[in-house]
């Protein structure tokens, strides 16, 4: 009974970790991104000023808006809440609500919270949110075989498709974890990481230009509905690279067992390790020049080959 | 052997591999001419584990003449070449960037599905691996000098299928007589030359590398 407890502690602390640390990985990554440009930047504690701040405005919703329009800020964090629960964010032990779904349970609540934004900002009819969406959906339209092929490599190598699995998969055998196929996976999902969170080669995360995407799809929001967007887009983040870093790079320092002690260093190596992950992203967004629209399915089939790669480099081989 | 050999001659080869999409996929002759280069360093690598394991001096022997002709020599003359006539234009392609990579898989595929059933019986499955790769490297090359114009990517494009040639006869066979490689070696070093050559006079007949032209000859 006392484990259970203790694992339900666990579970909320995994939520409030992702709830309260993600802005600050948002604004890490964009204060590397000012430096490498010369400039001193923001704080990198911007991102929660600006959900304070947006938290505190009036709503302001047009009279054109239909129930969709409203809900889909909801939608959007809920279901980020909900992978949240899903993903090893601090354990390596499986927690209770881990069980709920698998990878594509997870990939089905991204496209779950992406869909729902999509329709929102159709709902008013503007162009700005016609020309985000699509571009939006063009983007899951050519992300979507890859990702699937890196579940699917990822579930021959783990023989499931349960995150936990694959994690201890790879910290039990030196010689898989050292395999092409695990490198490769990393590899694409790395791309894909890049282009879920509109990092550079695909798009320009700000909201000045006409090549926006995300932003122009949350254009007509304000106040505390933006601010939930946003919250939900900065988790979208730290969840992808909590999969990224948990589940594939680096299994190591989470936390074995139930002790206090163990959530502590739990918490603290994932932030180190986001860090660094997020330098790199940070240097490649400031380094690659983004590609043109209709280039985009080059960038994708590179992660494409990558994990069909994978895939057949494991078949061939099996450890 | 120890697994950790195993494990980084696997990683070799698909790096190898990966180098040879990186040449599908590039646009910019002098870019597709330093995935050359890293390809064959990779090589160069892969043949000296492969020495070190077996303790076979030919084998070293095989891989600094690789490292000194295919990493050095080639790269060096055609980059100079490059700089030469000024060439700054982009590889002239039949086949998109995107599609030319999908065929490049299948192509990939297809040795490996080729590879396991001609060899899976009596090889293990390391050899299998790295045979396919040499393999798809063939395939591939072949697949460059069909879809592209310029007489350079035809040079680069027979570089690729000697590679996989010389991969898959160290992988297989690594005790070869030096002769053969030596002989190899050689083979590649009179056909960049002689193929420069030729494109040379090509450019200054009719000013440009490409090959779109050469069909309007008549004799």
């Amino acid at each position: 009974m006392n484990i259970y407890l203790n694992s339900t502690v666990f579970q909320i602390f995994q939520v409030l970790t992702v709830l309260a640390c993600s802005p600050f990985i948002a604004g890490f990554i964009s204060k590397i991104e000012e430096i490498f440009e010369g400039k001193t930047g923001p704080s990198v504690f911007q991102p929660y000023y600006d959900l304070y701040k947006l938290f505190h405005k009036e709503i302001l919703i047009p009279v054109d808006a239909s129930f969709i329009f409203k809900s889909a800020p909801f939608v959007s964090f809920i279901s980020m809440v909900l992978i949240t629960l899903l993903i090893p964010v601090l354990t390596i032990y499986p927690l209770p609500l881990g069980f709920m779904g698998d990878m594509l349970g997870g990939a089905f609540l991204f496209s779950l919270s992406s869909f729902f934004i999509n329709i929102a900002s159709l709902d008013l009819g503007t162009s700005y949110g016609g020309l985000g969406s699509s571009r939006a959906t063009l983007l899951a339209i050519l992300s979507e075989p890859t990702l699937i092929l890196v579940f699917v490599g990822v579930a021959l190598i783990a023989q499931s498709t349960l995150p936990y699995v694959m994690l201890h998969t790879i910290t039990s055998s030196l010689s898989l974890y050292f395999s092409p196929p695990h490198f490769l996976i990393i590899v694409a999902f790395f791309l894909l990481f890049l282009a879920d969170t509109d990092r550079r080669p695909i798009n320009a995360s700000t909201h000045v230009e006409m090549s926006m995407i995300e932003e122009a799809r949350i254009l007509d929001y304000s106040g505390p509905y933006l601010a939930l967007l946003k919250w939900s887009g900065y988790m979208k983040q730290f969840l992808l690279l909590v999969i990224f870093l948990n589940v594939l790079v680096f299994p190591w320092g989470l936390s074995v067992n139930h002790s206090p002690s163990g959530l502590i260093i739990a918490i603290i190596s994932l932030i180190v390790k986001m860090l660094i992950v997020g330098f790199v992203a940070g240097v490649i967004d400031t380094a690659i020049s983004r590609l043109r629209f209709f280039r985009y399915q080059e960038y994708f089939a590179a992660a494409f080959v990558l994990s069909v790669l994978a895939i057949m480099t494991f078949q061939y081989k099996g450890f | 052997m120890p697994l950790y050999i195993y494990v980084l001659e696997d990683l070799l080869v698909a790096l190898i591999l990966l180098s040879s999409f990186v040449m599908l996929s590039s646009r910019w002759i002098s870019f597709y001419i330093h995935a050359y280069g890293f390809q064959s360093f990779l090589i160069f690598v892969l043949t000296l584990v492969l020495g070190i394991e077996s303790q076979n001096i030919d084998l070293y022997f095989v891989a600094f003449l690789t490292l000194f002709v295919r990493t050095i020599i080639v790269p060096y003359i055609l980059l100079k070449m490059i700089k030469k006539f000024n060439i700054k234009e982009e590889v002239k392609l039949i086949v998109k960037i995107p599609l030319s990579i999908i065929l490049g898989l299948l192509l990939t595929v297809f040795a490996y599905f080729l590879a396991y059933r001609l060899i899976s019986p009596f090889s293990p499955k390391i050899v299998i691996n790295a045979s396919s790769i040499a393999l798809s490297l063939i395939f591939i090359g072949f697949f460059m000098i069909i879809s592209r114009f310029t007489t350079i990517t035809h040079i680069l494009g027979l570089l690729v299928i000697e590679n996989g040639i010389f991969l898959l006869s160290v992988v297989i066979v690594p005790t070869l007589p030096i002769i053969v490689e030596l002989v190899v070696l050689f083979d590649i070093l009179v056909t960049v030359v002689a193929m420069l050559i030729l494109s040379m006079f090509m450019k200054a007949q009719t000013g440009s590398f490409s090959t779109t032209m050469l069909n309007r000859l008549v004799g």
